[in-house]
């Protein structure tokens, strides 16, 4: 038997009609057997989960040793998944401003000059190539009043570093102005775009 | 072999024998629920604002003598237009459990929808999927809700020694009223309250208005729904005059987003089990019974249920169900029925899961090609 699982961690409360992620997206909700996800991103909270048949379900809970040595999820992260949940699914204007912000983003990195790879999702990489501009990028724009993670080798191909932007509903036009100005700031001393 | 003829109503004696086979067939049947001779007798008439897009023919089968079946064949103009298919129905069928007189009646009316330019057979629809529609295929140990289709058991293997296949299965859901709503069910409703969604009752002084509203939410939420076919203005009138007697108004509920009508939600008290007692008759006597039967009902059907397409997901019916709940334990009802659903309607079924209704009985409408 073949079974197919959806690792969904950036699709979830985001991609589909009705936010329920990436198999909802490509309209493969009843081909996809198991979806992983976590409660970091859409979710609001910490911890993560997986669903799909009892039996499946039951045979993760006593093979799974990186479960097996985790401690349950606290109250409070799940009162938070909980009403996460509540909002994903009756607060769909959220979802499309997210969506306008990540569409406004991804043009704006392009009009710079930047380069952000075929992504698809509200979180978008920006590519710099060597560890240290990254780290580097990542130093300057905190000066500049952004915050933004990095990803290095070995999360990433040797040479292909990258400043991984997340975004939310809740950003205004104006926080998202103050972010392109500083990428094209900082871009412009390290050389990455002209 | 006894000999089987299949002969079409015409006079008013057969027009009783086909509304009075049913008493026969279920004169065992302790779950069978007779419906009122006269309405039936309405519905038939010239008075149904149905038959103004619809030619309909009604049949009875006979074997060796004695009424053993029937049927109506249906061309439903409205359906051939709004779904640009050629599909025509039979309807009201009941029959003993012989294949020969079921394949009988149904070669009759394959007959009458063929002439007509049909290309397919389906049902059974009384008269359309506004109406009671399908066979009940699981679940025979109970009696069946208001408006609901009830039959034989055996009515599928009719349909299958015949040739017919499954078109569409409906669901009908079941939810034991417990103290108190899931959680989840008021934290949704308070996001639509914080939008400013509002529930109020209809009102019966104006109830022809508030037909009016259903039927524009109805027509609108109900749009890309299988099988479905818009209600005309007769129709809600007709149905409005059927349902304004048992109407509550506490059960029967309006969402309105800044006063525009968004939702509609009516939980209808199950007058079958007043019906049961009546055995088909309205006379003084039937008439008391229905008094008193009447304050024993103890469950709820929820018929109409109905939220525009760009106020989905949005909380309004968790609000509908909030507020219904309160004129549910105001009536100490005990169960309330969700019916019926399609098969593949999977947001409302989780709209009915998020409740707490559990799937009780399904109903499968067949249909083959002509």
């Amino acid at each position: 038997m073949r079974h197919c699982k959806a690792s969904d961690a950036h699709g979830i409360g985001v991609l589909g009609k009705t936010g329920r992620g990436t198999a909802e997206h490509f309209g493969l909700e009843r081909e996809v057997d198991l979806i992983m996800g976590t409660y970091s991103k859409s979710l609001a909270a910490i911890g993560g989960f997986i669903v799909g048949d009892e039996n499946i379900v039951h045979y993760i809970k006593h093979f799974a040793r990186p479960l097996i040595f985790s401690a349950s999820p606290p109250p409070a992260s799940i009162a938070a998944v909980s009403a996460a949940v509540d909002i994903i699914e009756n607060e769909p204007e959220r979802r499309e401003r997210l969506w306008k912000n990540t569409n406004k983003m991804l043009k704006g990195f392009k009009a710079l000059g930047f380069e952000t790879g075929p992504s698809e999702t509200p979180i978008i990489p920006i590519l710099v190539g060597e560890s240290e501009i990254a780290f580097k990028f990542a130093m300057m724009l905190q000066e500049e009043g952004v915050f933004a993670n990095v990803a290095v080798s070995p999360a990433v191909p040797n040479g292909k570093a990258l400043i991984r932007t997340s975004y939310m509903a809740t950003h205004t036009d104006k926080h998202l102005d103050i972010v392109l100005s500083a990428f094209e700031k900082v871009g412009r001393a390290l050389g990455l775009i002209k | 072999m006894g000999s089987i003829k299949v002969i079409e109503v015409k006079t008013d004696k057969r027009l009783d024998a086909f509304i009075k086979f049913p008493f026969s067939l279920y004169s065992e049947n302790p779950f069978y629920v007779p419906p009122l001779t006269k309405e039936l007798k309405e519905q038939f008439s010239d008075k149904n604002p149905f038959f103004n897009h619809a030619k309909v023919k009604y049949f009875i089968a006979e074997k060796d003598g004695k009424c053993a079946g029937r049927i109506i064949s249906i061309v439903n103009q409205r359906h051939v237009r709004f779904h640009n298919e050629k599909a025509g129905f039979f309807g009201f069928f009941e029959c003993v459990n012989d294949a020969g007189v079921s394949s009988a009646l149904l070669d009759k009316t394959a007959e009458e929808l063929k002439r007509e330019g049909m290309e397919i057979i389906r049902g059974p629809m009384n008269f359309s999927t506004n109406e009671e529609c399908g066979f009940l295929i699981k679940n025979f140990e109970e009696h069946p809700m208001l408006m609901t289709p009830y039959n034989m058991p055996y009515y599928s293997d009719l349909m299958e020694s015949y040739g017919m296949g499954k078109a569409k299965d409906l669901y009908a859901y079941i939810y034991d009223v417990k103290d108190i709503l899931p959680e989840k069910v008021l934290r949704v409703a308070a996001i639509a309250e914080k939008r400013g969604i509002t529930v109020r009752p209809v009102d019966k002084k104006r109830f022809s208005d508030e037909m009016k509203t259903f039927k524009e939410i109805y027509n609108s939420s109900w749009e890309n729904n299988w099988g479905f076919i818009p209600f005309t203005d007769d129709e809600i009138d007709c149905l409005g005059n059927r349902l304004r007697q048992i109407v509550v108004p506490e059960l029967t509920l309006i969402a309105e987003d800044n006063g525009n009508p968004v939702g509609f939600l009516g939980l209808l008290p199950d007058f079958n089990r007043v019906l049961k007692h009546m055995n088909g008759k309205l006379n003084p006597i039937t008439i008391i019974k229905a008094l008193y039967y009447s304050k024993k009902i103890r469950d709820l059907r929820l018929l109409l249920l109905g939220i525009k397409k760009d106020c989905r997901n949005k909380g309004v019916d968790a609000i509908l169900f909030r507020e219904g709940f309160k004129g549910i334990k105001k009536g100490s009802y005990k169960r309330v029925e969700f019916s019926w659903i399609l098969e593949d309607n999977i947001p409302v079924q989780r709209i009915v899961e998020m409740v707490g209704g559990k799937l009780y009985k399904q109903y499968r409408i067949y249909e083959k090609k002509l």
